[in-house]
């Protein structure tokens, strides 16, 4: 029977205090060996006294216990589960002895403990903020049934273009009849209305949708009903569901609202019920006030389109499915010519590569900062573990092992990530409206982020993580070499082991390597930016407001009576004070639309032109280009169209036209464009043009349909427009009055919605300025956290070798050798750190090449000036020690410990 | 033979086993030549009868055992009675009582 020796000396209460709490089956089977045998041992010393032999004494005493196996599978069956429950519960008393002893350790240096915890809140911070964004905008599903297979579905521009647009409603009633990739298929067509209930005009976002959009979605009105098919016969009494907004906004949230007669754009709607709180369709950003059945005047609308893939199939399944059935639709694939496409865009689809490329690269960005965080708190970790070796030796002297120390450590490290973790949720949960509050809203609607509890465990888990990642190189260093050295030796060691300050110096050369990569990234966006704002869009914005309005059918019939509105509100318009000068067109530049067909210049083959099919286009009167500043650069303005008499309702089109530089310069690259004629389609009237005007466009060249564009005269023949003014007053203050203005050329006349050319150029470069605002931030943070780092590396290395610099000051050293050698020693870390940086972020910024407008992602200035401007801060870090250990006073120094 | 603890009735072991502890902590061995010593070996246990009920008792909380050094230096196993312990040796024994009081009752009318 195995024994242990007894350690002479050692009570046993004393060893269990002291001996690991881990005790698996293994020593639960010793323990019921060593009994039994124990016992049997006494027996048989028993019964040899009374006289047994030895052989007969072991027989007798075995006789006398029974059955051994049995008993210890007894003993096993119960003992096994008591054992791992005691186990469990002192395995749990270990740790909590750990925290409280950790959380002891911390009060007593709250310095420390403060700069840790904030480092890592700052690190877990940003680092939830992001994610939480991400986790909202790529991660988490739509919330809605089968929310991950919803897709929206476009029409694709015909050959050649590389557009996509709204499907007409005629081929999406094909789509529903025959494709199987999708379970349904739904219209909406989103809009804005005027809505009135009482003597004020409200302009609202609004939306028809198609009866069966909740089903599709899962969801039912909180009050009142849905949409049914009789909703949307000619006869039916027009009814509208309310935005659950809107209805607490105008109606407190009252129940009375049902049944309620309100005026849509002039027409009166029954309100029938009120949609569920922040219902916004998929991929529309926001809650729209109000909601009508979808109705189809003519098959030629076109009208938005969500589907919902059947399980198994994926978004290019149904793109090809799709096609094929628009390339066969009876009447719909344009005589074979111009084969309809379709195509099925997902979610990330349809966020774009630069949202998501931004989104991750921020992601990636708060992962570094996070990373210099805890290289910071690893360095002041290593420095504390310097002046607590001794306390570490006589715990180790104790009887404590190396695993119970690490434990120790980590449990500290642990309880300040935690703590980290919980202040950075407070600053994540502030960050988070910052980030709200500055990401453009057209993007996605970023309103809706919350920390939600996925949010939260990952915020958990990345303390956990970090906790271990700064903890456990400081915990194995500390407890390297303890019982040994540390007591043996009086005073304290050199500047902490070779080792401890072989890493500090690694982490810091890594930590300001980190944040040259950032400066780097956030210096090459903020210069493309720069570019951006500074782009010149080739007319001048300031002051330009367009606003759109539609003249309905219904009550324009003629093209007469849509020309006659048009003049009024002009001569309404300009009446107003602070209107300079006013020009009707079909879009507020640089916004364009799209024409469609082959390309032919005449005197020319076909193959020479027609790989453009589709070109920007818009329609402006005479003084479209004098009023938005597009300068003239060749020929002459268009002749406008001779309008429509009572007599003869058409307009009687000159067909002259304008092209735009690009467009002159690719096809007619000597000169030569004004007097050339061109058509669009075999079918296509011949235009002239007769002037070249300059380049209107979006900085970015975001949604762009062509950077080729052409302009022909503004005709009656749409029922819309743009009635564009340049004012002197600012933009904002004229619009109540040019409402008021268009109204009183016709009550019948819909206002949808007045914008300035500023906001859509600011609208372009928003996203932009969001990936700069926030890398920049997080760039200067992860700055900051560099310099304290370094600081107080340098700091802690000047008070180590106190005695050293007062020993060559006694020997005549003057404070300007002391400076330099401690700024010596501060700047080889800070060089190897700027060439690791500078290296890393050649290879790191080609990630976010596609980002950059006008920058390249190796841009010389931009990497020079992130590598001086990290030179500069850290010398200052280095600094303000090498002045305090210049100061040093020897007498003092020497004296010392 | 001895008897096995099947033989007895149920929890009489348990009770001799409190009752021995409550003279003092002691290992095994001590608690079963305790009782044959008291008993003048009209009680001779099986041993492993008695570990059971040690064992037993010690999960239910009844006794508390610890290692420690046996009079001959050996490690062993140390039974005490906890509280809760010395209240359920008062239970048994006065349940005991009222058995014997009962089944004599019995045997002596018949």
């Amino acid at each position: 029977m195995s024994d242990k020796p007894e350690r002479p000396g050692m009570p046993e209460g004393v060893r269990r205090a002291f001996r690991l709490p881990w005790r698996g089956k293994a020593q639960t089977d010793r323990d019921i060996d060593d009994e039994v045998a124990f016992h049997v041992e006494m027996r048989i010393a028993a019964l040899r006294a009374s006289g047994f032999t030895p052989e007969d004494a072991r027989a007798e005493a075995l006789r006398r216990f029974g059955d051994v196996e049995e008993f210890h599978d007894y003993c096993q069956t119960i003992d096994a589960p008591y054992a791992r429950r005691a186990r469990a519960s002192r395995w749990a008393q270990g740790w909590m002895q750990d925290v409280r002893f950790a959380i002891r350790q911390l009060r007593r240096t709250p310095a420390f403990t403060t700069i840790a915890v904030l480092t890592l809140a700052l690190g877990i911070g940003a680092n939830t903020a992001i994610f939480s964004v991400v986790q909202h905008v790529l991660l988490a599903p739509i919330p809605y049934r089968g929310g991950d297979r919803i897709v929206q579905i476009l029409e694709s521009i015909p050959s050649g273009g590389h557009g996509f647009v709204i499907p007409r409603a005629k081929l999406v009633s094909v789509w529903q009849a025959r494709a199987h990739s999708l379970e349904q298929i739904v219209g909406y067509d989103p809009g804005e209305a005027t809505f009135s209930d009482g003597p004020t005009l409200e302009a609202i976002a609004s939306a028809s949708i198609a009866v069966d959009m909740l089903p599709f979605l899962g969801v039912h009105p909180v009050l009142g009903r849905n949409f049914v098919p009789g909703d949307t016969m000619a006869d039916a009494a027009p009814v509208a569901l309310l935005g659950y907004g809107m209805w607490q906004r105008r109606y407190g949230g009252s129940s009375d609202v049902l049944g309620r007669l309100v005026k849509l754009n002039g027409k009166s709607f029954v309100v029938i019920g009120v949609m569920p709180r922040g219902l916004a369709l998929p991929f529309d950003p926001g809650e729209r006030g109000v909601w009508m059945p979808l109705h189809l005047t003519t098959p030629y609308d076109r009208i938005q389109v969500l589907g919902r893939l059947r399980s198994g199939n994926s978004a290019s399944d149904a793109t090809r499915e799709l096609s094929a059935i628009a390339a066969t639709a009876p009447g719909l694939s344009g005589g074979g010519k111009y084969p309809g496409a379709a195509s099925v865009f997902t979610r990330r689809d349809l966020l774009g590569d630069s949202y998501q490329q931004t989104l991750i690269m921020l992601f990636g960005a708060v992962g570094l900062v996070l990373l210099i965080a805890c290289a910071n708190v690893a360095n002041l970790l290593l420095v504390r573990a310097g002046s607590r070796e001794r306390e570490f030796a006589v715990r180790a002297a104790l009887g404590a092992g190396r695993g119970r120390l690490v434990r120790q450590v980590l449990t500290e490290s642990m309880l300040l990530a935690l703590a980290g973790c919980a202040v950075g949720l407070l600053l994540a949960w502030r960050g988070l409206r910052l980030i709200i509050a500055l990401s453009p809203a057209e993007l996605s609607n970023l309103a809706g982020v919350r920390l939600e509890p996925v949010v939260l465990a990952w915020s958990l888990g990345i303390a956990v993580f970090t906790g271990l990642i700064f903890g456990l190189v400081p915990a194995l260093l500390a407890t390297e070499h303890t019982i040994g050295e540390s007591l043996k030796s009086s005073t304290r060691s050199a500047s902490g082991s070779v080792r401890a300050r072989r890493v500090r110096g690694t982490l810091i050369v890594g930590e300001i390597a980190l944040s040259v990569v950032l400066l780097v990234g956030a210096g090459l966006l903020m210069r493309s930016f720069t570019a951006l704002e500074h782009m010149d869009p080739g007319f001048d914005p300031h002051g330009l407001v367009g606003i759109s309005v539609e003249m309905p059918e219904e009550h324009f019939a003629s093209r007469l009576s849509r020309y006659a509105a048009i003049t009024q509100m002009v001569d309404g318009v300009s009446k107003i004070p602070g209107v300079q000068s006013i020009t009707v067109a079909s879009d507020m530049p640089p916004n364009d639309g799209a024409a469609f067909g082959d390309l032919e210049i005449a005197g020319r083959t076909l193959a020479s032109s027609a790989q453009v099919s589709t070109l920007g286009f818009a329609m402006g009167d005479e003084n479209y280009f004098r009023v938005i500043g597009l300068p003239l650069r060749e020929g002459r303005i268009f002749t406008p169209d001779i309008p429509p008499t009572a007599a003869a309702d058409s307009a009687i089109a000159t067909h002259e036209i304008m092209i735009n530089q690009r467009f002159a310069k690719r096809f007619w690259p000597a000169g030569g464009a004004v007097g050339a004629r061109i058509r669009l389609g075999d079918k296509g009237d011949w235009m002239t043009i007769v002037g070249v005007v300059g380049d209107a466009q979006l900085p970015g060249a975001l949604r762009v349909i062509s950077d080729l564009r052409m302009y022909v005269p503004f005709s009656s023949v749409t029922s819309q427009a743009e009635i564009i003014v340049r004012s002197a007053v600012p933009s904002g203050t004229l619009t109540p009055e040019l409402n008021a203005a268009i109204m009183r050329a016709s009550p019948f006349i819909q206002v949808h919605k007045s914008q300035t050319a500023e906001s859509i150029i600011a609208e372009a470069v928003a996203q932009p300025r969001f990936a700069m605002t926030l890398i920049g931030a997080f760039a200067l943070l992860a700055l900051i956290l560099a310099v304290v780092g370094l600081y107080g590396v340098i700091a802690y290395s000047v008070s180590q070798r106190t005695r050293e610099i007062g020993v060559r000051i006694a020997l005549g050293a003057q404070p300007r050798d002391v400076v330099t050698i401690v700024m010596r020693q501060g700047f080889a870390l800070v060089a190897l750190g700027i060439a690791l940086g500078v290296a890393a972020a050649f290879g790191a910024t080609r990630v976010i090449q596609s980002l950059l407008f006008d920058v390249g992602s190796t841009d010389l200035a931009t990497f020079l000036i992130a590598g001086a401007l990290t030179a500069i801060v850290t010398s200052l870090a280095c600094y303000i020690p090498a002045r305090r250990a210049a100061r040093i006073d020897p007498l003092v120094a020497l004296r010392a410990d | 033979m001895p008897r096995d603890v099947n033989d007895l009735l149920h929890g009489t072991l348990d009770v001799l086993v409190l009752k021995t502890l409550s003279w003092g902590p002691m290992h095994g061995y001590a608690i079963a030549t305790w009782i044959e010593q008291r008993t003048d070996g009209t009680l001779e246990i099986v041993d492993a009868a008695l570990y059971k009920s040690l064992h037993r008792l010690e999960h239910s909380g009844a006794v508390a055992a610890e290692w420690g050094l046996s009079e001959n230096n050996r490690r062993a196993k140390y039974y005490s009675l906890t509280t809760r312990g010395r209240q359920l040796m008062r239970a048994e024994t006065a349940t005991w009582r009222r058995y014997v009081v009962a089944v004599s009752a019995v045997l002596e009318t018949a």
